[in-house]
């Protein structure tokens, strides 16, 4: 089990802070943010490259902070790979254990298993000038699993992929971390890939973590409003809450709550229902027209034009027109509540 | 896929500019050349002098600036991935040999070895530097390791840290991800910066001057020769050894063309 807590760090400009982290045993994490957030900062501290100013990183119960990153064992696959150009394949495979000064029976038998494993062998005496995007990445995580790392950490391992690509590997990805049982920490920027290989989501901004939560808790129940942005809910409003009703512009929603007074509301697209049946009547029903219709791969964005304007997704192939009457359904445990911050 | 040409007076005036560059340097060249002859050309050519001195020059420059390397590879790593306290400083002095005269160097070391200890070691073990070959030597080291430092640099600043920190977390130590990952990566801008430190160190004369002095066959490379030769008016000597000198030179930029090409620092 990886425990990261109070990790603060000064890079100049940029800060690190009060990085809390657990993650446990076999458990893939995303470390998801925007571009600056200091997610691969983070990956950087947590594989020694800096020297962290407060704070402790412990590795099943070993304090790794003073260690240098060849006294850690946490694999490292940054960005681009950087995949040693001096060396084929096989060889970039073999380093750490070379490093290590195994016996070179032994290494060839590790370094051939692994390379069955990734189905690499068509490629085991190419150098890496010679591959492409997706084998590139296949070498990069052989060479960093043969060494048997305690935690994996993965920078943007996707990003240089078609998105065709990036789909299958990043379930490969996935399959790959279930065959050896390995931790791994995966940072990335789009919440769909983070979705595709993760168990846990860690949302980031501004050198801290935010939330931290299975896909589900941190899409169904932002902390913030920056993560119910991040996470793409597209009806944040401000509202006002008595503790039973939120009223957001004209409308009045029907949501018990904690709180009384100024407060942030989030509804996804996805949990807004169109009602099909007039005469539907109850809580949190609003009519109004469509204000525009955007045809998307496996549904409809209709923005509705109710005060405040709602945008929902709608799943089936109906098509909606600019003018058209929609009547829309809420359901009260789908609206989320939080409390107004200054921030 | 090469870029669109262009036509118009700008593109003509550029390349015209360039031309008559060219042309001068060509001009330099075969004028020298009409002005020895053949018969002249080959006759000096022929002597042992000459390649006497052009054996002498290729050696010391070969010897100083391996032992450059041992001081430039080292220095320019340094200076490019660690962080240490004068850093700025100890990068400001080394790049003065660069700035300054090398004739101030040759004075400078002149008044070194003149002064204790080194005087002193020099009476009392019989070893005088400041007037034959290890004088040259002292001199062209002088000269180039700093300039072999401040290229080393530029070598491994074009190396990316990522791939050391990726050594690193697969086990391998600093040493050994400096042999096994930073030199061969930089192989080709080493080898390129070192034909440049060979061509400048064959190419001193100046703190030789001052340090060695001229003895025949002795302290007498090249450069050093053209400028005695041209004060005892053998111009014939002095065209011959410039042609050696040019040829010597076009090896050296075309070496390095042609390795350094591929390594971007040139």
């Amino acid at each position: 089990m990886i425990e990261i807590a109070n990790l603060n760090g000064n890079l100049g400009e940029f800060h690190l802070r009060d990085i809390n982290l657990k993650v446990n045993k076999g458990e893939y994490l995303a470390i998801l943010g925007p571009t600056g957030a200091g997610k691969t900062v983070l990956v950087e501290y947590i594989a020694g490259i800096y020297k962290s100013d407060k704070g402790s990183i412990l590795v099943d119960g070993e304090d790794i902070t003073p260690l240098y990153p060849e006294e850690r064992n946490i694999g490292y696959v940054p960005q681009d790979y950087a995949l040693f150009p001096n060396l084929t394949v096989k060889k970039n495979i073999a380093y750490g254990l070379e490093a290590r000064r195994m016996p070179s029976e032994q290494i060839n038998s590790i370094v051939s298993e692994m390379i069955s494993r990734l189905k690499i062998e068509y490629i085991q005496h190419r150098m890496p000038l010679n591959l492409s995007g997706g084998e590139k990445q296949r070498v990069a995580l052989g060479r960093a699993l043969t060494t048997e790392p305690k935690l994996l950490l993965l920078d943007e391992p996707l990003s240089a992929l078609d998105e065709n690509l990036r789909t299958e590997m990043a379930r490969k990805l996935r399959q790959l971390q279930r065959d050896v049982n390995g931790t791994f920490i995966h940072v990335c920027h789009s919440f769909e890939e983070a979705s595709d290989v993760a168990d846990r989501i860690a949302i980031m901004n501004d050198g801290t973590i935010i939330q931290i939560g299975t896909l589900k808790e941190v899409m169904e129940a932002p902390k913030n409003e920056f993560v119910a942005r991040f996470m793409k809910s597209q009806n944040i409003f401000y509202g006002l809450s008595d503790g039973s009703t939120v009223k957001i512009g004209k409308t009045v929603l029907f949501r018990k709550n904690p709180f009384k007074g100024d407060v942030l509301v989030v509804i996804r697209p996805e949990n807004i229902a169109i009602v099909e049946n007039e005469n539907n009547k109850g809580q949190n029903v609003f009519s109004g027209k469509v204000e525009n219709a955007k045809r998307k791969p496996y549904f409809t964005e209709i923005a509705v034009d109710i005060n405040p304007p709602f945008v929902i997704y709608s799943p089936t192939e109906k098509k909606y027109n600019k003018g058209d009457n929609i009547i829309i359904s809420i359901p009260p445990e789908k609206i989320v509540v939080i409390e107004k911050s200054d921030s | 896929m090469a870029l669109r040409s262009r036509g118009g007076w700008w593109p003509a005036l550029c390349i015209g500019i360039t031309a008559s560059i060219l042309a001068v340097y060509i001009l330099l060249v075969t004028s020298n050349w009409i002005y020895l002859g053949w018969h002249d050309t080959l006759y000096f050519f022929s002597k042992s002098r000459m390649w006497e001195r052009f054996w002498l020059t290729v050696w010391t420059a070969t010897v100083s600036t391996s032992f450059s390397l041992f001081i430039g590879i080292p220095a320019g790593y340094a200076l490019s991935r660690f962080r240490f306290p004068c850093r700025y400083l100890f990068a400001s002095i080394i790049d003065l040999p660069i700035v300054v005269s090398p004739a101030v160097v040759g004075a400078f070391l002149f008044g070194i070895t003149t002064r204790f200890p080194f005087d002193w070691i020099s009476e009392y073990y019989g070893i005088y530097i400041s007037r034959n070959v290890y004088g040259v030597l002292l001199v062209q080291f002088t000269v180039t390791a700093a300039f072999c430092a401040r290229l080393m640099k530029a070598s491994f600043d074009m190396i990316p840290v990522r791939f050391e920190a990726v050594s690193h977390s697969l086990g391998a130590s600093p040493l050994r991800t400096f042999f096994k990952v930073v030199l061969p990566m930089a192989k080709n801008g080493i080898i390129a910066s070192m034909i440049v430190v060979w061509a400048r160190a064959a190419a001193e004369w100046e703190g030789l001057m001052l340090f060695v002095g001229a003895t025949e066959g002795k302290t007498d490379i090249m450069p050093f020769a053209i400028y005695l030769d041209w004060n005892g008016g053998m111009m014939g000597w002095v065209t011959s050894m410039s042609i050696v000198c040019i040829l010597m030179a076009v090896s050296a930029i075309s070496a390095m063309k042609l390795i350094g090409g591929r390594s971007n620092v040139w």
